[in-house]
């Protein structure tokens, strides 16, 4: 079991013939996810790997039954992208794309809401359950199926911890990188009732940083439902500079606003476990799932 | 990116809120933000009151009011948050320049505009000192933005981003450290900091993986009297031998002086790793081992 994304999931590649999607499409395929066709507006009734290529989402809907759609389109356009395909009834998009304009997510969102579909990112490295597919361009050795449910807004981080924790010995049930941007498709408490209710995971590691105040609602979610799993939390950015953005545009504190610490106190009130290094994480999740 | 000064004063002016005499004393100080809640918010203080520091979330703000973003701020919630402000008498001012200030935001796209607005001899709304937080996204593609870009000083921050990479300059830090992907590169931060040192600046060059990126990159880091470098590279969309082979051009055309000691994962980190230890460096295992013999190497006290 997984959450959102398994070996069955039919997903859409779209701007599959651009440099960036030719080539994730190979490794996503390589990796077992099933690919049913890519669009691309003006390539359709090509193909592309062996893949049908169509003008549009709702096409390759219809022609296709595909559910999931991951994107690889230039920012600018991401927007018409994420739009397009839940219009067409995606239940699962996934925008990996950096440098999206945030005004263009606050147009999105609102719209997205009347839909159900659900935006993974963007500016994220997608969602991955191990060993069944992948959404994203997240390196493949880090990662192996287990007990653990992953949410992270960080891309990197959650390759380093899934990196310890495979090294451990313990693999994943599900990752899902929901970006580092201020405003995103998919929270923290969008995943945690996924995860809390997933059979398969026993363990819920939650990656966080400084800035905005999703791992403080994360924390009100476990306090106000309970989760029947022990959580796991690492947060970065203690140590960085007051007020400046620390790459991903969300990720900035001043005074206790998006500061670490209370971050952190409220995780720790909500039951979690906070670690200080990715190697921690590993080390506390292995003595969860001994127990 | 945070700007003030005259420039932002320019675009208010072409939005309708003209700059105020320099003598002009303001009534309050108007802004509209994305909050951390990925809300637009509008909020209404005292002029008086203490300067909204950069990165201060507006959505915690006592009075702020959420914004529709097609219809922009109504006129009742500007009424409404003068009175929570007291302000009530400088309303129809205020009031007045709110549609100056929603279309400036809504044409710059963004993260945070603040005006401190007084009023005229007629009682027209004027622009007295203003800043805005753009969003470098759209450093290309909205000619706005890329005008006020380009009446800023040049920074290192501002140079390095114009090639892909995040920095931010960290003061009094020994150990360099250029990594790839924020998390990946606050966790180092953080790592760095927990062994007893601390890191130079944040280098995040995951979106400027060239030879001049990572040139510059590394010619900021060492300019801040560094005593070592840690590169640190867990490579997904990144192809880490890619990176490796940019690394060792530089090292070779300009040699930095002090211990280099690069560690590297994820995609294409084998031929990576061989590439680099065949040029004689360092390549610890983890990021726990490299941290550890980064701050050694910069004289620190590594346990």
């Amino acid at each position: 079991m997984s959450i959102l994304l398994d070996r069955d999931t039919r997903v859409l590649v779209q701007g599959i013939t651009g440099q960036e999607g030719r080539f994730h499409t190979e490794l996503m395929l390589a990796y077992g996810t099933r690919i049913v066709g890519g669009v691309t507006p003006g390539k359709g009734g090509t193909r592309e790997q062996g893949l049908p290529i169509f003008n549009s989402v709702d096409e390759a809907v219809a022609a296709t039954g595909a559910e999931a759609s991951i994107l690889f389109v230039p920012p600018l356009y991401a927007a018409d992208g994420i739009a397009e395909a839940a219009a067409a009834g995606i239940r699962l998009v996934v925008a990996t794309t950096d440098g999206m304009p945030v005004h263009h997510m606050l147009r999105l969102l609102p719209w997205l809401q009347r839909t159900s579909c659900r935006l993974i990112g963007p500016n994220c490295p997608g969602i991955i359950s191990p060993g069944q597919a992948k959404l994203g361009f997240m390196p493949n050795t880090a990662f192996a199926p287990g007990p653990v449910g992953m949410i992270s807004k960080s891309g990197s981080l959650s390759y380093e911890v899934a990196h310890c924790l495979t090294q451990a010995g313990i693999g994943q049930s599900t990752v899902a990188g929901i970006g580092g941007d201020p405003v995103r498709g998919t929270t923290y408490t969008d995943l945690l009732p996924l995860f809390c209710t997933d059979p398969d995971t026993r363990v819920l590691v939650l990656l966080g940083e400084i800035g905005g105040v999703e791992e403080e609602r994360a924390a009100a979610w476990l306090q106000a439902n309970g989760c029947p799993k022990p959580v796991v939390a690492y947060l970065v950015g203690r140590h960085t500079p007051e007020g400046r953005r620390m790459g991903h545009p969300g990720a900035i504190w001043r005074g206790e606003s998006g500061a670490w610490q209370k971050k952190v106190a409220a995780l720790t009130a909500a039951g979690a476990v906070v670690v200080r290094s990715p190697w921690e994480v590993a080390e506390q999740v292995a003595a969860l799932t001994q127990r | 990116m945070f700007a003030e000064g005259s420039a932002v004063l320019a675009a208010l002016a072409r939005c309708g809120l003209p700059p105020a005499p320099p003598e002009a004393a303001p009534l309050g100080r108007l802004s509209l933000a994305v909050d951390g809640r990925g809300a637009v918010v509008l909020s209404i203080v005292p002029a008086a009151a203490p300067e909204p520091a950069e990165g201060a979330d507006p959505g915690l703000t006592p009075a702020a009011e959420d914004v529709d973003l097609g219809s922009g701020p109504w006129p009742f919630q500007v009424r409404r948050l003068c009175q929570q402000a007291g302000l009530a008498a400088a309303t129809p001012v205020l009031a007045a320049a709110v549609p100056a200030l929603w279309a400036a935001f809504a044409g710059l796209q963004c993260l945070a505009l603040t005006v401190a607005v007084a009023a005229g001899a007629q009682k027209e709304p004027l622009a007295v000192t203003a800043s805005v937080e753009l969003d470098l996204n759209l450093r290309q593609s909205n000619p706005a933005v890329a005008e006020l870009l380009n009446s800023l000083e040049s920074s290192p921050t501002l140079r390095l981003k114009r090639l892909g990479v995040d920095y931010i300059p960290m003061s009094g830090g020994r150990v360099g450290l250029i990594s790839v992907g924020a998390g990946e590169t606050m966790a180092a931060i953080d790592l760095i900091a927990q062994h007893g040192e601390q890191a130079a600046a944040f280098c995040d060059i995951s979106g400027g993986v060239t030879a001049t990126a990572v040139a510059a990159a590394l010619a900021e880091v060492c300019a801040a009297g560094v005593g070592s470098i840690l590169i640190n590279v867990f490579g997904g969309v990144t192809r880490v031998d890619r990176v490796a082979e940019h690394l060792l051009a530089v090292l070779a055309q300009a040699p930095p002086g002090v211990p280099v000691v690069v560690r590297l994962e994820g995609t294409g980190a084998e031929a990576g790793r061989a590439l680099v230890q065949a040029a004689g460096h360092d390549t610890p295992a983890t990021l726990r081992a490299a941290v550890a013999q980064a701050v050694a190497l910069a004289g620190g006290k590594a346990p």
